[in-house]
């Protein structure tokens, strides 16, 4: 059961409006079945983000939860948008959203101040010092003067940037522009942290210690932490929660584990002969067939049993076996199985 | 324990509920550009308030010494004195803006650091408040800041209260030319800056001023070409608030309406180009 909140604004003739807050409980909204133990950091309801005539965000309703979320998507996916719209950066077409607990829209102000945000480009400002690009951030948000320029050299310490925080950002390398956009995201110690496509651009040994540093942020200072990436082994390593997202649709949501796990005991299989003799016979001994195209099929087979089922029916339809593989082991598969076959050709 | 948490401690302390982001931005900028370019350009427009100060304290103390009489006998200190200093330090004044001010804007849309300001809690207002303060301190600083102090100058070297009684007015004509000036010149180098790169709003700034000059020296036999030069209007309503004859054959009034079309346009330009984010579509 779950208390659902609606806000209803009357303009007073003289130019101020008084808020009424109505409470509701909702018992049935599916959206609130994914977070079952750990509190909401973002929930979105029909997100629809619109630039001209593309849509970047069709009507998404999806929630984030405390601690790490992937935000898994291609390029051009709509994960920056939905950021950006988050943020406020972009205007919504439609549906709203809130920010643990806070409308964005409403109170767009105060959402920003709670709130990290790591960019996915540059974002430097010339000139400036990586201690006083920091600086800068803290005051922006609000921090008094002394308070950010400590905050400044203590988190450029904890991103790995302690010896280099008086170079101009503009010397920086690609990891190092990536650290400190870090920095300058965490200096207020944020409740939730965004972080766009955060390892673009760097080396394979940064990009581990980045990850590492997400990691540590997430478990240990106790930051949510929404990870948008379109690679996908970062989101496994460091995220516990992920959402898909493709053209601007949620293709899935769940934790990771139990998203490989919906396709566990599943396998790939090619058969020659009577195709359709052997799925009627699949059918029947109790398996689910997950997909299929012209040589392929993903089969789900019941619980308690193993491929040995599969080798049976072969025998039983006289049908050739060609393959037979577990179908999905890694977040990647279950990327490419879900846009290939809820969303192709959308 | 690792590398990244041995000095780190979560901060506790409290956000001010509204940041003032205008000014964070604005003083940050100000030392940001305390470059060469700018010392230096300060050291040179400091030559004519000097040689002013000169002229104050020469016509305060010929008596005293009679060799500044022959200098000092025929410079008197009155409206003209004044607008002729603001208006012979236009040169520095435009260079100033174009160094303070041409990447002010620019320079984030290229390293798009917009999302860096927007995704803080800092309004649109904020961000432009904060830019133009710094162009304006610069320009202020050689141009309206001397004059004051010129007439402060002059007004503690002064024998009588004649200087006063008849020129109190004068700070507030400063302080009002001086806002006039700011305002569309800063907004000009602001709006320039958002839509060009840094080095080409320099060019665009200095040729949106010289060639209006050029076309009006090339028809003089029409007054009101002068209509469209930012300068001569600028001149022409200077003119007016320090209570001297107009320089130029046509309405003032005109000229104040083409001033604040020429700032509308320009905020305009600065609403439709400063987006919080890129949208790439």
């Amino acid at each position: 059961m779950h208390i659902k909140t609606k806000i209803l604004i009357l303009k007073h003739p003289f130019e101020f409006d008084v808020r009424i807050v109505i409470f509701a409980l909702d018992k049935h909204n599916p959206l609130y079945s994914f977070s079952k133990e750990m509190p909401l950091s973002v929930r979105l309801d029909n997100f629809t983000i619109v630039y001209g005539k593309t849509v970047a965000v069709d009507h998404l309703t999806i929630e984030f939860p405390a601690g790490a979320t992937g935000l898994l998507g291609v390029n051009g996916a709509g994960k920056s948008s939905l950021i950006k719209g988050l943020l406020g950066l972009v205007p919504l077409k439609e549906g709203s959203a809130t920010t643990m607990g806070k409308d964005v829209v409403l109170n767009a102000r105060q959402v920003r101040q709670l709130i990290g945000y790591m960019p996915e480009d540059d974002c430097l400002i010339p000139g400036l010092s990586g201690v006083e690009l920091v600086r800068y951030a803290g005051e922006l948000i609000g921090m008094p003067g002394t308070d950010a320029m400590q905050r400044a050299h203590d988190v450029l310490f904890a991103v790995g940037l302690g010896e280099a925080r008086y170079r101009n950002v503009e010397s920086y390398s690609s990891g190092m522009k990536q650290r400190v956009k870090l920095a300058q995201a965490i200096v207020h110690h944020p409740k939730l942290l965004f972080l766009d496509e955060p390892t673009s651009g760097m080396d394979p040994r940064g990009r581990q210690e980045l990850l590492e540093l997400i990691q540590y942020i997430s478990r240990k200072w106790e930051m949510s932490i929404v990870l948008a990436t379109h690679i996908l082994a970062d989101v496994e390593r460091t995220c516990d929660h992920v959402v898909m997202i493709h053209e601007g649709h949620a293709l899935a949501q769940d934790r990771v584990n139990d998203l490989r796990g919906q396709y566990s005991n599943t396998l790939t299989i090619r058969v020659e002969g009577d195709k359709q003799k052997f799925q009627e016979a699949l059918v029947a001994g109790g398996c689910r067939i997950l997909s299929e195209d012209r040589q392929l099929m993903d089969v789900k087979l019941p619980q308690g049993t193993d491929a040995e089922l599969i080798l049976k029916m072969v025998i039983k339809t006289g049908v050739t076996l060609r393959k037979l593989v577990p179908s999905i082991q890694t977040l990647e598969e279950v990327f490419v199985k879900r846009v290939g076959g809820d969303h192709a050709g959308v | 324990m690792p590398v990244y948490d041995q000095n780190y401690r979560a901060w506790k302390g409290h956000l001010m509920p509204f940041p003032r982001a205008w000014w964070v931005i604005a003083k940050t900028h100000i030392r940001l550009r305390w470059k060469r370019g700018v010392i230096a350009l300060l050291i040179l427009a400091a030559f004519p308030f000097l040689m002013r100060a000169l002229q104050i304290l020469a016509v305060a103390r010929m008596e005293d010494y009679q060799f500044l009489q022959q200098f000092a006998k025929n410079l008197e200190i009155d409206a003209a004195f004044f607008k002729d200093f603001l208006f012979g330090q236009s040169f520095w004044f435009i260079l100033m803006i174009i160094l303070t001010g041409a990447g002010i804007i620019a320079n984030d849309q290229k390293y798009k650091a917009s999302q860096l300001y927007f995704s803080k809690p800092v309004t649109y207002w904020d961000y432009i408040t904060g830019k133009f303060i710094t162009v304006s301190f610069y320009s202020g600083i050689i141009t309206f800041i001397p004059a004051i102090l010129l007439f402060f100058m002059q007004l503690v070297l002064a024998e009588n209260n004649t200087f006063i009684q008849s020129f109190f007015w004068i700070p507030f004509a400063i302080a009002g030319f001086g806002i006039i000036a700011l305002l569309v010149f800063g907004s000009l180098i602001l709006a320039l800056s958002a839509m060009v790169s840094g080095r080409s709003a320099g060019i665009f700034f200095f040729a949106l001023l010289l060639f209006p000059d050029i076309i009006r020296a090339i028809i003089p036999s029409v007054p009101e070409i002068g209509l469209i030069s930012v300068s001569a209007n600028i001149k022409q309503v200077g003119s007016v608030i320090f209570g001297l004859p107009k320089p130029y054959d046509y309405s003032t009034w005109l000229a104040g309406i083409a001033l604040l079309v020429t700032f509308l346009i320009c905020m305009g330009i600065l609403r439709w180009r400063v987006k919080p984010s890129e949208v790439v579509t």
